[in-house]
Order: structure tokens, then C-alpha cells, then sequence
């Protein structure tokens, strides 16, 4: 069978003359085709790069690319914004070569998310070098590099491929083996920007100040070139993260194909209610229609287990042993595969082994699966950001490609279903770190004096000599001279993880039959609300039962289960207001330190297919408890919702606050760059600390990754996306749409929607 | 972690509160720990402190030592030279590093370094090496510490010889972090020729004494007595005691231990030294008598590895001479050299040597890798397809079929029913191995 690109415009007539499809069509926009704007080669380009790129094909520049050249040649750091198939490499590679061949003793080192992404680059380097034959050495070096060949890396290597974990873990703590390349570093590129916020970028724009250390000390000053995928503030984020001027370069040379963006609401199964088919099986049956037209579709969907149920669903569908399920494969793809399951699928995909993937974010990243024809987004994925990268994986040069945004019936997605400018219009979120967060400076900063010993007036960051203080009352850090000596038997790099978690990971193991095979991994916090006892977990379509979790040993036993429904846990909040920092004026919305205090200790049991609650199980796990930052709506006696809301009745007020959070955490990503599950709410009628009602929005990760200052500082925005939400809503009584839908457990039996509606009836 | 916050608050609170110690703003300086780590230590700079110790030598090994401390007559197979020219006089430093940890990175720190050198005052004089070291009492003063260090380690008062160090694992630990700490204080390290102890050893005593560490061959070999001890991994804990105010007295068993380690290196080169000049060897009235001997498997290959290229055939005449003798001593022994010699025999394509030694495996130990070895010895050299369908007849019957001497034996049957027409075609590559 051939997957062709043909077969996309005739699919995308054969929607449009469809009635029942397009009746559910919210918005439909077609981005006409761009030529390319192409600039001759600078002059003064070494001739042995131009001729290795004319062998390639490459006989002229996008705008963008020469825009790049002239600005790192003049010496600025630059950072490009860059969609997907618009030449990024060559923006940072021309540069970088063009700068070793001229003097040969230069370094350059590319630092990349994952080892994927820098296998990738590092093949697409090989190609140019080796057709045209140019003397550049480049090496990867990361946690898979043999130890043999380690060494001949750090010597010969002009250019080092490498990650921020094993630049945090393996270069830095060992820059004495990097003399040659530390004194003659000369360029940082930084790809895949975009994903250096919330705590990982709070954590890598550290690694990035202790790199610059490091370099100063052998007399280096780098210059840095970045790229990043649309963001609402790249220049911002890129300064943010490297902590010196920037120059955006953000007009796009690059020709682009076709593009169809379809928003999708699914049929409203019960208006009263607001019930509407659930994303999966939309998603689902608009993949098979894709596939069947034989058009490599990927479907990205919102969690782990949608992207396995998804998968499976398809895979059901299409089975049939006389046509050989129609010749049709279709895998899954998540975090928490082992790496070899995870190439063995990018390769099929590549090799058009593979036609359909179901994938969680994952594959929203630079890895190369190919050129696909269709993306169908499984719910709005969290962020405008995001969600412009999921469609921008379907799509090439010069072919017509489509992308379906599927509404979920969460807030956020009809919001958007309403608003498409949101989506396809207005510019994305903004993405910011926090790299002062106590936890994320204390982990660093250690690293930092194990490195080189610290003056206690060199500017690290600020506010760091107090933890220097605390560092030397454990006994880790001496001070002599003035200067802070590492003063441990540790190697502390090996104890810091630079994502959230991750050394923290709790291992899956399969003991069906006795097994004992490690199946995957999830972090500590995600493992409590979804790898309970009793938990249903699915992997690559096999599904499992927990029947054991041991978090103190980071262990949890699976076993084949063959049940017919899935679990959902319940997390039962506790919050304690322990300072108020910061008043943002506009807003009246304090910001502040909180402890929160978590305990997971129920679950439902959820049918497959028609997703009905089909009971309720125990969970037994100790308590967390969690130190961080939050955004206070405080209901003031002479706050603009403080009238309506005494006149609620008594048992109505909690329900009416809580709902009110619950929509604003989730409609709180379309300004903010993060996900529902980044933020936590709470809801008190009358806050001990406070002495009033409130309601709290705060950062998941431990300290904060500057998430409660962008909310506070967003919440004007973000009530009115959740007024127009309550007010526009087709339901009658509240729905998942907005305020969710009448619960007996909330002890109450009123209307939810219209008590969150009396609270926001005036302007606040 | 958890009360990060709260000892944030504390800090802040007392800074404001005037305790301008408590916080470090605005540069705090700190008072160096100046201590010396025993009364009869020296003080060369502040903080930074050195002994000199003499320990003498057995009086025989003067023959290896030269004036002004040199090493002379060292075997070309403990320098690892190529050309043998055992008139080179060596200017050994012995050197090793106590650290305040066992990981490598810029963040641990030598902060007790001995350098030792070989005295012979005069030819009546008995042998000894001359330890000092060096002690870092606090680390703001670790670049006078490095200086005075490499000082002493770029002295060469010998201005003919070859400058060696020597150490024990200094390969991937003393000299590493030695390097390391000469980057972080902005000095350059002077580099020499290495001998690394440690892997002479491993050959030499792996088989007869198991682990291999540095205590292991002084008690075991060397029969040498260490007085006050501490385990290596003890060490760091005991020196982060001490800066962080601990007693000085607690740190006496590590400068006993680093001086034990220095000295008793100097022992073990000596020794090592005359017994590969003596083939393993020691003449009776030697100074290498009564000690433990090295394993003579392990001599050979070292001089096979290490040795020059020149001497190579006449370490592998011995050795077939030896093993030529048959069993004589040790039966495990005799099989080692013998093995041994099968993989120089087959390296160097030495077919009909190779083949006789095969013989003398199966005849004394007989495996079935022994009979495989020598049927597919005889069926690809001397292509004496019966003897060796009869060697795997012989194993079979002996230790059982399996599927690989089946197989043999099917491919042998063969050619022997089709010697003629059957080079070609048998699958003789994917069967021989």
C-alpha cells in the first residue's frame, strides 16, 4: 500500500463535502502556501563550507539563516525562532563551521534536550561534513558515550554534542579534562529553547551561569546561539536563560506548503448536560478515516494512558487477519518506553514502516520521525505553543498537509472552540524560569563551588550568600579567604537532577508469571496518584494491575490484568499561608510562600468505552508535603465577588469557590505556559490565615518555577476567559465544559454553574 | 530540605540583626585554620606544613641505586621501553595523594601529598628513600601548598637522568588529580615518564594473593609491618573532621598510613626490579630472597607485554623450554604457562610449536577445548583429517556429545569421504570456530 501525499487534498475535499463532519467544524482556516525568501551566500563565507553545502543542494540561504550568520559574525548572541521544517540546523551550523574552518582551534559545544535530538543532529553534521569532506571534528558526548572513546572526544572534538545533564553531571564537575576545549569555546548553541522553562529551564539556566564560570576561568567568553519553536517571548526567555543580550531573529525565510487547521467539536451527546463524545473516540474514528485514505497521520493525545487506550482503540478497529489488519501499523509512543522501543518506533515512522503513531508530547520535540501528512490533536494540549508544534508536525516544504484540533470538553477547549483566534491568531504563551528558587540555587550552587572554588562577592545570583551561610553550617562548603571550598567526600552533580524528579523515578516491574522484567519508569509524585495498588496501568497496549507500590525503595509490581475498566485517583489538599511577599496591584492578588499538604487516598474505577464510574477503591500512601509558591484570591470584605458570595447559601459557598478554581487552573494555560496538572488549587471559605474566603493557585514543583507570579500577574485574563466560559456554556447546570457538572459528593444539590456565575457577575 | 525556608529565615534574621558572621554579606573573611597536623611538622607557609622522614633500605639494593639518589639498572620491562638500553639512570619521585574524596572533579582536593626520592650518601652508605610531606591545613591556601609541591617535583638533581615518577594506581588516580589541582591553582605540572606499580603487580601477584592493594603486597610479599592503620576510605571523613574544627590528633594514622605508602612503594620497585632482572628467579644470597616469588606465568607475560620487541623471541624460547620440561612443579602452574604460551604460539602463526604444545595440553589436562584446540589445529594446518576426527572422537567419549562436536565430527567425516572435492563448498567458515 502507498501512503501518499495526493491522497491529503483529496481527503480534505472529501471533508469538506461532508455534512456530518463539518457541521462539527468550529473554524477552518487555510494557510495558503509561502514562497521562500532566500538571501545569497555572506560574502567571506569560507569556500570549503559553500562548496560542501552546493553538494548538498544548498546553493542560497533562507532569510533567516543569513540574518543569523551576519549577526554571530558581528558578535551578538542571537536567538531564532524557528518552525518546524524551516532549516534550522544550518542557522547555528554555518556559523559554527565557518568559525572552526577558519581557525581550527575553535570549540563549539550544541547542547540538546535529549540524546535523541543529538543523535539526530550529530548524523545530519556527519552528512555535511563528510560529502564535502571538511576537516571538523564533531563528537557526541553523553551518558551513552563509551568511556574508550571519552577521551579522544574532550581533545579532538571541534564541535561536542551534548545535553545539560551530562554537561551538568559529566563536563563541568571534570573541566580540567576540557582544558583545550574550555580555552577555545567559542560558540554554545542551545536548540530546542523553548523547553528550558518552568523548573528544568530554572535548573539549565544555572548550568548555563556555571558554565560561563567555567569558561571565564580558562579566559573564554562564548557567544550563544539559540533556537526555538514559537513561544510568546523567545528574545525574553533566551536572555532569561543565558542571562545576556540577545538579538531575535524571528522573520522566517522558509517556503511552506498548504496548510489546512481544522477545529473540531465533537457532537454534543447531551446539551442539557453538556456531554459531548469524548476525544478519545473522535480522535480515534477521524484517525481510521485518515488511514484508511492511506495518510500518515500522527495523533497526539493528553496522557499516558488516552495515548495507550487511543493506540489500542485503533488497532481493534483495524484488525483483521484476512487483510492483514489492511496493512495498516500503528504504535504507541510515550515517556516512560525504554529508549530502544522509543527509536525502533521513530525509525518505522522514518521508514514508512509505520503509518499512524499515537503519541503523548513526547514526539512534540525536534526528534526526526519524517515527513507526516495529518496531525489530529487529541484535546488541546495545554498551550497555543504546544499546540502550533503538535499541527506543525504534519506539514513539509512544499506538500498540503492538515491538522485537526479535536475539542476535549474541558473549559480550556471549548474556550477555545469559541475563541480560534486564541489558537490560530494570537501569539502564544510566554515561557519564563525561576532560577532563584531556593531548592533549584541550593543544588546548584554546590555544584558551583565543587567546580571552582566561589569568592563570597562574585556574583553567582542572587541572594546566594545565604545559602552559601547554610552550605558552611552543614559543613559541606569551608570559607577561607573569602572563598567558598568544597568540603565534601560527594560528588554533588550526581545527587541534582536537572528535571523535576527524575533521579526520583520509581521503576515498573512486570512479575506476570513470575517475571521479573523492567517495564518503565514515572516519577515519585506521578507514580502515588497513578501507580497506586489496584491501579490499572497500561504500557504499549498491554494492560497491567499494581500490586504492590514501595516508594520507599522506588519499586512498583505490575501483572498482566485483563479488567474492563481504568482507574482515576482522588488527591485530598491541605494549604497553609506562610508568607505574603508581594502584592500585584493590578490584580489585588497576593503572591507568597504556601505548604501544601497532600494525601492520595481513593480512586474510581472507570469503564472502558463508556468512561461510567463503576466504584470507588482505598489507597493507603503516606502524606507529601511541599514547601512552594502561590497566587491568593482573597475575598476581602470589600472585594467586587465578596457581596454575592455571602449571599450564597452557607452550603453552597465552598462548592461555588472550589469550582471557581478548578475553571481557572484549567483555563489558566491559555495564558500561561504550563499545563493544568503544573498547578494546584485550593479553595477555603474562610482561610485561617486570612480570616476571609480565598482561593489559591500554586506551583506543583517544590520552591516555584516563577508559575504563581505569571498567574497572578495573568488572572485579569484568565477570569475573563472563565466568565465568558460560565456565560457562554450550552449547559444548564454546569458541565465539564465550565464549572463541571451537579456532584452529590459536594454536598450540595444546587446549580454549580450559577453560583460560580453570581461570584462573577461583577468586574472584578 | 524540608526547613530550607525556615533556615533561610533564621540567616536573614540574624544578619539584620547585626551578626554580621551569621550571613556572609558583602564578602565575609574568614580566619585560615592554621594548625599543624603534629607538633614536628614544618610550617612553610600559612597553612600549609611538611615533614621530611628517612626510611632506610635493605643494604643489598645499593647495586640498583646510583649517586644522588639515582635508579640504576631498571629493566627495560618496568620502564614499558621499546629500545632496551638498561644504562638509562633513572630520577625516580615516588609519589601519593591522600584527597577529600574518592570521586575524581575539580572539587576534590590532594590535601596531603608525599613526594619520596632515594638517598645514598656515599658507597659505604646504606640505602634509604627520603619522604616528605606535604599537609594543606585549610584550603584558601592551596595555591602556596601547589607551589611549594611542584617546586620539589620540577627539582631534578640528577641533570642526566630520565625523570620517572612512581606511584601505585597513580595512572588513574594520584596523577590525574595531581594535574587537576596544578589547573586549579593556575600552575603548570611538570610531566615525566610513569611507572605505575599497579598493574606490574596485578601480573605478577593477581594469580598467587588475589586483591592487589598496596597493603595486601607489602604484607603478603614484602612481609612488611605497618604500625598505626586506617582503611583508605576513612581517610577524607578524618581530614573534613579536622577542618571543620576537629582535633589534629585524630589525623595521625592517616599521616602514618601516607607515609607507610610512600616508603613502602620505594620497597616494592626495588623488589620488583630485581626479580624480573633475575627471571623470576632470586639467586638465594640476593637481596630479593625470602620474599614471596612472583607468578611465573604472570613474569612471562609481562615481559611479553611490557618488555622490548627485541627480547620477545627469547622470552617465548624459555617459556617453550619451560613448558617443554612438562609438569614438573605446579600442575595448575604448568597449565597456565602452557595456555599462555598457546596464544603467543597462535599469535605469532608458530604452527608446528603451537601444535606440539597442544599435544602436551591434551596429553596432561585434556578439556574438550584442549582436543578441539589441536583437532582444529590438525584439520586446518596439517589437514590430518583422521587424527582429529579421532581427538573429537576421544572428547566426545570422554565428556559427551554436544552439538558443536557433532557437528565437528559430521564436517570431518566429510572430508574425509570426499577429500578431494569438498574445500569449497562446507560450511567450514561458520563450523571452525
Amino acid at each position: 500500500m502507498v501512503f501518499s501525499m495526493d491522497m491529503v487534498e483529496d481527503l480534505i475535499r472529501e471533508l469538506r463535502d461532508d455534512p456530518s463532519f463539518m457541521s462539527h467544524v468550529s473554524h477552518w482556516k487555510t494557510i495558503p502556501p509561502v514562497p521562500g525568501e532566500t538571501v545569497p551566500f555572506p560574502d567571506g563565507i569560507s569556500p570549503a563550507l559553500r562548496d560542501a553545502l552546493g553538494n548538498r543542494g544548498i546553493e542560497s540561504l533562507y532569510a533567516h539563516q543569513g540574518q543569523a550568520f551576519q549577526l554571530v559574525r558581528a558578535g551578538h548572541n542571537v536567538v531564532v525562532v524557528t518552525p518546524t521544517a524551516s532549516g534550522k540546523t544550518l542557522t547555528y551550523n554555518l556559523p559554527v563551521m565557518d568559525g572552526i574552518l577558519k581557525d581550527p582551534d575553535t570549540r563549539g559545544l550544541y547542547l540538546f534536550p535529549t540524546k535523541a535530538l543529538s543523535q539526530d543532529q550529530q548524523a545530519e553534521l556527519n552528512e555535511t561534513i563528510g560529502e564535502g569532506g571538511l576537516p571538523i571534528a564533531v563528537m557526541t558526548y553523553d551518558g551513552d558515550t563509551p568511556q574508550a572513546i571519552r577521551s579522544s572526544a574532550r581533545t579532538r572534538g571541534q564541535i561536542i554534542v551534548s545535553n545539560p545533564d551530562m554537561l551538568h553531571t559529566g563536563i563541568l564537575p571534570n573541566h580540567t579534562r576540557w582544558v583545550q576545549f574550555f580555552q577555545n569555546l567559542r560558540y554554545v548553541v542551545i536548540d530546542e529553547l523553548h523547553v528550558y522553562r518552568g523548573i528544568f529551564g530554572s535548573h539549565v539556566t544555572n548550568v548555563i551561569r556555571r558554565l560561563k564560570r567555567i569558561a571565564r576561568f580558562y579566559g573564554a567568553d562564548p557567544q550563544f546561539i539559540l533556537c526555538s519553536a514559537t513561544i510568546g517571548n523567545p528574545g525574553e526567555l533566551a536572555r532569561m536563560v543565558i542571562e545576556e543580550p540577545v538579538t531575535l531573529v524571528d522573520r522566517n525565510g522558509a517556503p511552506r506548503g498548504e496548510k489546512h487547521l481544522i477545529l473540531y467539536n465533537p457532537p454534543l451527546v447531551d446539551p442539557v448536560q453538556g456531554i459531548r463524545q469524548g476525544v478519545v473516540h473522535a480522535s480515534q474514528s477521524l484517525a481510521l478515516r485518515f488511514l484508511r485514505r492511506r495518510i500518515k497521520t500522527i495523533v497526539f493525545s493528553r496522557s499516558r494512558q488516552r495515548t495507550e487506550l487511543i493506540a489500542e482503540y485503533i488497532r481493534s478497529d483495524l484488525e483483521n487477519r484476512y487483510t492483514e489488519n489492511e496493512r495498516i501499523t500503528v504504535e504507541s509512543y510515550r515517556g516512560g518506553y525504554l529508549p530502544s522501543e522509543r527509536r525502533s518506533i521513530e525509525r518505522g515512522l522514518r521508514d514508512g514502516s509505520i503509518h499512524g503513531v499515537v503519541s503523548t508530547n513526547a514526539l512534540e520535540l525536534g526528534v526526526d520521525i519524517g515527513g507526516l501528512d495529518a496531525a489530529i490533536l487529541g484535546g488541546f494540549p495545554g498551550t497555543v505553543a504546544a499546540g502550533l508544534q503538535q499541527a506543525g508536525r504534519a506539514g513539509r516544504r512544499s506538500s498540503v498537509s492538515l491538522a485537526v484540533m479535536v475539542a476535549s470538553s474541558s473549559p480550556v477547549d471549548q474556550y477555545i472552540v469559541e475563541h480560534p483566534e486564541v489558537f490560530l491568531e494570537r501569539n502564544p504563551e510566554c515561557a519564563w524560569v525561576n532560577p532563584d528558587n531556593p531548592y533549584v540555587l541550593m543544588d546548584q550552587l554546590k555544584c558551583a563551588v565543587f567546580e571552582l572554588p566561589m569568592r563570597t562577592d562574585e556574583a553567582f545570583a542572587p541572594g546566594f550568600d545565604n545559602l552559601l551561610a547554610i552550605l558552611e553550617e552543614n559543613g559541606v562548603v569551608r570559607i577561607s579567604r573569602g572563598t567558598a571550598h568544597w568540603s565534601d567526600q560527594s560528588y554533588p552533580a550526581e545527587q541534582v537532577s536537572l528535571r523535576s524528579a527524575a533521579s526520583d523515578n520509581v521503576v515498573i516491574v512486570d512479575t506476570t508469571q513470575g517475571a521479573n522484567r523492567v517495564i518503565g519508569e514515572m516519577d515519585r509524585p506521578s507514580a502515588k496518584e497513578l501507580l497506586f495498588r489496584n491501579a490499572i496501568y497500561i504500557h504499549r497496549g498491554t494492560q497491567y494491575v499494581v500490586t504492590d507500590l514501595d516508594i520507599d525503595n522506588r519499586q512498583c509490581l505490575v501483572q498482566e490484568s485483563d479488567v474492563n475498566y481504568f482507574t482515576d485517583s482522588l488527591v485530598k489538599i491541605d494549604l497553609k499561608v506562610l508568607t505574603e511577599d508581594e502584592v500585584i496591584h493590578s490584580t489585588g492578588v497576593t503572591v507568597g510562600d504556601v505548604l501544601v499538604r497532600s494525601v492520595v487516598a481513593k480512586f474510581k474505577k472507570i469503564r472502558f468505552s463508556s468512561h461510567e464510574n463503576i466504584g470507588y477503591g482505598e489507597i493507603d500512601l503516606p502524606e507529601e508535603e511541599m514547601h512552594t509558591r502561590a497566587a491568593m484570591v482573597v475575598l476581602h470584605r470589600d472585594h467586587p465577588a465578596r457581596a454575592a458570595f455571602d449571599e450564597l447559601p452557607p452550603a453552597a459557598r465552598p462548592v461555588a469557590l472550589l469550582r471557581l478554581a478548578r475553571l481557572v487552573r484549567e483555563v489558566a494555560p491559555v495564558f500561561l505556559m504550563c499545563t493544568p496538572q503544573d498547578l494546584g488549587i485550593h479553595a477555603a471559605t474562610r482561610d485561617p490565615h486570612f480570616e476571609d474566603p480565598a482561593f489559591f493557585v500554586y506551583d506543583r514543583y517544590p520552591g516555584g518555577s516563577g508559575l504563581s507570579e505569571a498567574a497572578a500577574a495573568a488572572l485579569p485574563l484568565i477570569l475573563q476567559a472563565a466568565r465568558e466560559r460560565v456565560d457562554n456554556c450550552s449547559c444548564r447546570n454546569g458541565c465539564p465544559s465550565c464549572v463541571g457538572p451537579v456532584d452529590r459528593s459536594d454536598g450540595w444539590a444546587g446549580n454549580p454553574r450559577e453560583v460560580v456565575r453570581s461570584l462573577l457577575a461583577r468586574q472584578w | 530540605m524540608a526547613d530550607l525556608y525556615e533556615r533561610l529565615r533564621q540567616i536573614k534574621q540574624r544578619k539584620t540583626a547585626g551578626a554580621g558572621a551569621a550571613g556572609l554579606g558583602g564578602g565575609v573573611h574568614r580566619e585560615m585554620r592554621d594548625i599543624p597536623p603534629e607538633v614536628d611538622w614544618r610550617r612553610h607557609a600559612p597553612a600549609v606544613y611538611l615533614r621530611d622522614r628517612v626510611e632506610p633500605l635493605p643494604g643489598c639494593w645499593s647495586v640498583q641505586l646510583g649517586p644522588k639518589g639515582g635508579w640504576q639498572n631498571v629493566s627495560p620491562v618496568l620502564m614499558r621501553q621499546s629500545a632496551g638500553d638498561p644504562a638509562v639512570l633513572m630520577d625516580p619521585v615516588f609519589i601519593d595523594i591522600e584527597t577529600t574524596g574518592l570521586s575524581s572533579g575539580a572539587g576534590t582536593v590532594a590535601f596531603l601529598i608525599g613526594l619520596g626520592r632515594f638517598v645514598i650518601d656515599g658507597p659505604e652508605a646504606a640505602p634509604a628513600v627520603k619522604v616528605r610531606q606535604y599537609f594543606l591545613a585549610d584550603l584558601g591556601a592551596e595555591e602556596e601548598y601547589m607551589a611549594a609541591v611542584l617546586a620539589e617535583l620540577q627539582r631534578c638533581p640528577l641533570e642526566s637522568a630520565t625523570r620517572l615518577y612512581v606511584t601505585y594506581n597513580g595512572g588513574t588516580f594520584d596523577l590525574p588529580v595531581l594535574r587537576t589541582r596544578s589547573i586549579m591553582t593556575r600552575k603548570s605540572f611538570p610531566e615525566a615518564v610513569h611507572l605505575d606499580l599497579l598493574p606490574v603487580t596485578r601480573r605478577l601477584y593477581r594469580e598467587k594473593i588475589g586483591s592487589c592493594s598496596l597493603s595486601d603486597v607489602e604484607s603478603r610479599v614484602l612481609h612488611l609491618q605497618r604500625n598505626e592503620d586506617i582503611p583508605g576510605r576513612e581517610v577524607p571523613e578524618r581530614y573534613l573532621e579536622f577542618l571543620r574544627g576537629g582535633s589534629a590528633h585524630r589525623l595521625r594514622p592517616v599521616l602514618e598510613h601516607h607515609y607507610a605508602d610512600i616508603a613502602h612503594m620505594a620497597w616494592i620497585a626495588l623488589y620488583f626490579n630485581g626479580v624480573i632482572r633475575q627471571g623470576g628467579h632470586p639467586s638465594p644470597a640476593g637481596c630479593e630472597a625470602g620474599f614471596l616469588p612472583p607468578d611465573e606465568a604472570g613474569l612471562y607475560r609481562l615481559r611479553l607485554e611490557r618488555g622490548p620487541e627485541a627480547e620477545r623471541p627469547q622470552a617465548i624460547d624459555e617459556l617453550i623450554r619451560q613448558v617443554s620440561r612438562g609438569v614438573t612443579a605446579g600442575q595448575r602452574d604448568w597449565f597456565r604457562l602452557a595456555d599462555l604460551l598457546v596464544t603467543v604460539l597462535r599469535r605469532d602463526k608458530r604452527w608446528g610449536e603451537l601444535i606440539a604444545t597442544l599435544e602436551g595440553l591434551c596429553r596432561n589436562r585434556g578439556s574438550v577445548s584442549d582436543y578441539v584446540d589441536l583437532a582444529v589445529q590438525l584439520e586446518h594446518r596439517s589437514r590430518d583429517y583422521a587424527r582429529a576426527l579421532s581427538l573429537v572422537t576421544t572428547a566426545a567419549g570422554r565428556y559427551g556429545w554436544d552439538p558443536a562436536l557433532q557437528h565437528r565430527a559430521a564436517r570431518l567425516h566429510r572430508r574425509l569421504q570426499g577429500i578431494s572435492g569438498i574445500a569449497g563448498g562446507t560450511p567450514r567458515q561458520s563450523a571452525s570456530s
